[in-house]
């Protein structure tokens, strides 16, 4: 117990110091700034403070924290699903939406196909499809972060090609998020209460879909009535311990399920941006969070953990690429966009995190300790990579117009 | 109406950081008489320099005014109601002594039209 609230402190502390001064770096070179600018340094934090070193959070007491991640895995579905509304997402060409769908599909092949072969060359068990199918969502995800930092620091030339990548960077966790719901759905054999005794996985995915709407409308309820701040916070804290803890008891993903709660409530009428604006001033914190907790669980000395996140770089590289080429080449876009807009969508950070967390949890995969471990090794060589081959498509964006 | 310098009308201006803190002072305002003021959303010096990085909000990253939540209240009032309307305003966000609590100024009026009369 005194372990438990020693490492509840010491998250809260990191996570409040970390929000204040980790996100500031603007004398260092480019490339540690950016790994700074993105907090991945705090997966190294959480290392050091895990079972591997200082211990102060070690497994038990990081399952005694099953709130904090319920909570956490929660608040990033909501607030990624907030910000969806359909009338703002059509706002631009619908072949933004086609170029996002096609490089992060290619991109979910890409890997899908890879791991799926080569856990079936390890296993042999048909079972292997899920932890692939999982992987390969995982890898379907972009980060807008580093996107968002060097149009900042940059200044590019404004053209459509940077909108259109961080269009692309800002929903393709779409199709991650519900990819990885169906990767948790299928682990279910038996159906829901009172289902039939058919394609239970379908079954699941239909309930989540329809837990996260009702979710979501009850959010938008509450949040009709003239409420206090204080008050709102409840409303909101209430939904997504709810949602999130019920989604990890039945093994569903607490993801997709406040994803969808959130576009739920984005798309009805009522305070949905104050409610957006109360849940968006703690995202740092609760990103940090999230980062140390990955941290403390991972086993940076499995070595095939480390054999499986090369080959997790290799194939996503290399699909990021292939599936910004064909959405750059194929799609009758109005202005003229770099071929190599894949590399623009090579960063992760906390979208995979949180991912590999829910991995972690839901026990979508056979081994989540190995998928973690591979999945945060490649994050953080990703994230030292990342910035300069996004750099390099900005720097071949510079010509082109809207 | 009009009104010039002579009739001691002062503009308020009220910066505060949450929609919450204007709805309270607009109440505050209307207890006192005070039924015309001017809401905008508005973004400080800090907010447009500091890193904002998206994280999970890509997508809202890309509309502009996206994660500012600062409000300007501006308000004509009477030099009776000022110091009333002054106080409404600490009521609700402290005595702006501490760094991001609020900004509160007036500013004298020289010439206006246009302004609704007081309540009662």
């Amino acid at each position: 117990m005194f372990q438990t609230v020693t490492g509840a402190l010491v998250l809260l502390i990191a996570a409040l110091a970390g929000y204040r001064r980790s996100f500031a770096r603007p004398g260092w070179p480019q490339g540690i700034r950016f790994f700074f600018l993105t907090g991945t340094q705090f997966l190294l934090i959480g290392l050091a403070l895990g079972e591997h070193f200082l211990g102060l959070l070690d497994r038990p007491t990081i399952e005694r924290l099953g709130p904090v991640f319920s909570l956490g895995l929660g608040y990033f579905g909501l607030i990624f699903g907030l910000q969806l509304e359909f009338e703002k997402v059509l706002r631009f060409p619908l072949q933004f939406l086609s170029s996002m769908f096609i490089q992060a599909g290619i991109t979910f092949l890409f890997v899908f196909t890879l791991f799926f072969w080569l856990f079936h060359q390890l296993d042999g068990s048909p079972a292997v499809f899920i932890p692939a199918l999982a992987i390969g969502a995982v890898a379907c995800c972009s980060s807008p972060t580093i996107v968002a930092l060097l149009v900042r620091e940059t200044k590019p030339v404004k053209c459509a090609g940077i909108d259109l990548i961080r269009y692309i960077a800002g929903l393709d966790t779409i199709l991650g998020f519900t990819l990885f719901a169906a990767a948790a759905c299928l682990v279910h054999t038996s159906p829901p209460p009172l289902g039939p005794a058919c394609l239970p996985g379908l079954q699941w995915m239909v309930l989540s879909i329809a837990f996260g709407m009702g979710m979501g409308y009850l959010l938008h309820l509450l949040t009709q009535t003239h409420c206090g701040e204080n008050e709102l916070w409840v409303f909101i804290i209430g939904i997504i311990i709810f949602s999130g803890g019920v989604s990890l008891f039945f093994d569903l993903s607490p993801l997709f399920v406040t994803m969808v709660a959130g576009i739920t409530a984005a798309n009805l009428p009522g305070s949905k941006d104050r409610v957006f604006m109360a849940i968006f001033r703690q995202e740092k914190p609760f990103h940090i969070v999230f980062l140390i907790l990955a941290g403390a669980v991972w086993q940076p000395g499995l070595v095939s953990g480390l054999v499986l996140a090369g080959f997790y770089l290799f194939s996503r590289t290399a699909g990021k690429i292939c599936g910004g080429l064909v959405a750059a080449s194929w799609l009758p876009l109005r202005f003229q966009v770099s071929p190599l807009i894949g590399l623009g969508l090579l960063s992760q950070s906390g979208v995979a995190i949180a991912m590999a967390m829910d991995l972690y949890l839901s026990g979508s995969g056979s081994n989540p300790d190995l998928l973690v471990a591979m999945l945060i090794s490649a994050v953080l060589v990703n994230e030292l990579f990342s910035p300069a081959m996004a750099r390099r498509f900005l720097a071949g964006s510079r010509g082109e117009t809207a | 109406m009009s009104n010039d310098s002579a009739t001691g009308m002062e503009l308020l201006v009220i910066v505060v950081k949450t929609h919450h803190q204007v709805e309270e002072i607009l109440t505050g305002f209307l207890e006192l008489g005070i039924r015309g003021a001017t809401v905008a959303d508005v973004r400080g010096m800090g907010q447009i320099i500091s890193m904002e990085i998206p994280i999970f909000t890509g997508f809202k990253s890309l509309f502009p005014g996206w994660g500012t939540d600062t409000h300007m209240i501006l308000s004509v009032v009477d030099a009776a109601s000022r110091q009333k309307a002054v106080e409404v305003g600490r009521e609700v966000c402290g005595d702006f002594s501490s760094p991001g609590s609020g900004i509160l100024f007036t500013l004298p009026i020289n010439h206006a039209e246009g302004l609704s009369e007081e309540i009662g």
